[in-house]
């Protein structure tokens, strides 16, 4: 069964490097992986399986890493946009001052 | 040169990244560093000298890896160790390795080729930030001067808080030789917090409620410094206690209700107090397989109170019933304040199970046979003197000799690799332990394997004229893995004959030490006395049966209660 995480990652040298590989060595094969950035950092969503292995502990081995600010489970998968994501991605096209431009985005659909 | 002193000068308004990572360490408190120089690394090693750092050159870096880990095992604070790019670096790796999995603080400092030159194959780069992910508890690349006083600043933060660990800091030439304004300075980084879960009364109602309750003490605690709370919770309830390998010290070994180290090779009263306990109260141990032997089948009747102070640590191998995560000191000092309960009528009878089992399955020190009998000799070794020695291992059947028959009375005197198994470790583990407390006796414990594995180490004994005292017990094999080939290959005995070993004694003395061989039952006693009092570094080779074997023995896929005895001799 696959369970799914997001995990936040500090902007330091090696952090995605060292979190990928942590979960690997810890018995979980990564199934699926998004990564963008967020902040000054990175948020990396994973969909991880390990036969026998303990999501929680896994949770936890990875939240003890300095690179890693916050890990969640979360439901969905995931490639999946979010209602945030969404909204993001919107507030990252559309300057504020430009109303009209977002209209026109929208029009386009 | 002290620090204050080299802070006295006037400051010249700018400084080379190279002078402000050693300024850094001094400010610090880093008063040694063990290390090996070359070319990435020689900015760094040109300040050095008037720094009012003690650097010890060792002749390997994997030396220079294992003496910054014992002089952190026996202080508390993080060792500090240095290495050129390339092969120095990968030669810390076993180091790093071994600091890892026993989680002692340790900082790495790599010399790296210029910033410009990573990535392309350059003389002596390779990507140790790489190459260490996993066996470092954080690493870093400073790209930028301005950086060095932070990231040294964090590094030591980390290394030594929460469960300690090691970590790497890789320093491009470029970033050494660079020069800033000399005022930056380091930021302070606040402890972080002790707080006490909310599941301490769960805790005390099971022990209050239990008739076979059981403390399992593991290395957490030394690593801690909690050794004073959990005898005081210990004295208070009147719990007997086991403990691991790397546990040994938390509570004295003649303490009347230490029931001995558990496990593998443990005493035959822990592992059956285990295997019979209602309550297991874990106190900074992580169920390591070489402790529980098959875990399905470990502690089978008991409820586990868990505390460590790593809360990953919690749940990985066996559930807790009742999970106290968090500092550990903060975590027993709340169990005693709370623990006003007398159960002593209800666990009686247990207790006196336990203390009589203590004393059926006590250890026998009249084997049969003509040969030095290993484990009488360390017996007698350590209880040769008032003031306990600090002994350091190396990996193989002495270990265990040791761990079993050694008196410990004080933590962090007995320096072993229990997680990698790091064969090499007990010379320069030692040299790293009498550097950092000159005023104790130390031992280390080899075998005629390891000794050769960083016996280049005598040499740094000679060079700074180290009071490190040697017991190499030589048994002409590699006595583990031929013990192993006895019991569980068929007797098929494997690349394990070591019977052309070089006269020990002799190569000791071409190092510069003082060296005697013995081999009859008779030369002990005089042996033992002038290793321990003749001042210098010495080496006592000891020849030992080479078909002695480690007894009891839980065999693989086992569990605790089927250990196996066999002949001693």
């Amino acid at each position: 069964m696959s369970n799914h995480f997001e995990i936040r990652l500090k902007s330091s040298e090696g952090a995605l490097l060292r979190t990928l590989g942590l979960i690997q060595r810890r018995g979980f094969a990564i199934a699926e992986m998004a990564l963008r950035a967020d902040g000054e950092g990175q948020l990396l969503r994973l969909a991880v399986s390990g036969q026998g292995r303990c999501p929680e502990i896994l949770a936890r081995q990875v939240a003890r890493l300095h690179d890693v600010i916050t890990i969640e489970r979360i439901e969905h998968e995931p490639w999946q946009a979010t209602v945030a994501d969404c909204a993001r991605a919107l507030a990252n096209l559309v300057p504020s001052s430009d109303p009209w431009r977002l209209a026109s985005n929208e029009m386009r659909g | 040169m002290t620090a204050s002193t080299a802070e006295a000068r006037p400051q010249p308004a700018r400084i080379s990244g190279a002078r402000l990572l050693v300024r850094c360490l001094a400010e610090l408190g880093v008063d040694t560093v063990f290390g090996y120089p070359g070319g990435a690394i020689m900015p760094i090693y040109d300040a050095l000298p008037g720094s009012g750092i003690r650097h010890i050159l060792t002749r390997h870096e994997q030396g220079a890896a294992l003496a910054a880990d014992g002089y952190a095992r026996v202080t508390r604070k993080a060792g500090v160790c240095m290495a050129t790019s390339g092969p120095g670096a990968t030669n810390l790796v076993t180091g790093l390795a071994n600091s890892m999995l026993d989680s002692v603080p340790v900082v790495a400092i790599t010399g790296q080729v210029p910033t410009a030159m990573m990535g392309t194959d350059a003389f002596q780069e390779v990507d140790v930030f790489g190459i260490t992910l996993p066996i470092v508890k954080h690493s870093y690349i400073i790209r930028d001067t301005a950086d060095i006083p932070e990231v040294l600043a964090e590094a030591f933060h980390l290394a030594t808080e929460g469960r300690p660990g090691p970590v790497l800091i890789d320093v491009p030439k470029d970033v050494t030789v660079a020069e800033i304004e000399a005022s930056v300075r380091m930021p302070r980084i606040a402890p972080t917090s002790t707080a006490v879960p909310a599941a301490i009364g769960d805790a005390v109602e099971a022990m209050a409620g239990a008739s076979r309750p059981l403390f399992y003490l593991g290395g957490g605690i030394e690593i801690a410094g909690a050794e004073d709370e959990v005898r005081a919770l210990i004295e208070r309830t009147g719990f007997p206690s086991v403990c691991t390998l790397k546990g040994l010290g938390a509570v004295p070994t003649d303490h009347p209700d230490f029931l001995g180290m558990l496990g593998m090779h443990g005493m035959r009263a822990a592992n059956l107090a285990v295997q019979e306990c209602d309550l297991l109260i874990v106190t900074g141990a992580r169920f390591d397989d070489r402790a529980t032997g098959k875990l399905d089948e470990f502690a089978p009747h008991a409820r586990v109170i868990h505390m460590d102070g790593d809360p990953a640590e919690i749940g990985k191998l066996r559930k807790a019933d009742v999970a106290l995560p968090g500092d550990l000191i903060s975590n027993l000092n709340a169990l005693k304040r709370q623990a006003d309960f007398d159960s002593s009528a209800r666990i009686a009878a247990w207790k006196a199970r336990c203390l009589a089992n203590r004393r059926e399955h006590a250890w026998r020190y009249d084997a049969p046979g003509e040969f030095i009998y290993a484990p009488a000799l360390l017996k007698a070794m350590s209880e040769r003197s008032e003031n306990d020695l600090t002994i350091a291992c190396d990996v193989g059947q002495h270990q265990m000799w040791v761990a079993q028959h050694c008196r410990f009375r004080r933590p962090r005197t007995h320096l072993t690799s229990g997680g990698l198994g790091t064969m090499g470790y007990g010379l320069p583990a030692g040299i790293g332990a009498k550097l950092a407390h000159p005023e104790e006796t130390v031992v280390v414990v080899s075998g005629d394997g390891s000794i050769m594995m960083n016996i280049q180490e005598l040499a740094t004994l000679k060079r700074y004229d180290i009071d490190v005292r040697i017991v190499l017990l030589d048994n002409s094999s590699l006595g583990m893995v031929r013990q192993w080939q006895e019991l569980f290959f068929a007797g098929n005995y494997s690349e394990i004959d070591l019977s052309d070993n070089p006269d020990f004694a002799a190569l000791a003395r071409v190092f510069g030490l003082q060296a005697r061989t013995i081999e009859r039952r008779d030369q002990v006693d005089e042996a033992l006395d002038w290793l321990l009092n003749e001042p210098g570094p010495s080496l006592l080779h000891v020849r030992i049966d080479p078909t002695a074997n480690v007894w009891p023995l839980v065999p693989p896929g086992k569990n605790n209660a089927d250990m196996i005895q066999g002949e001693t001799r």
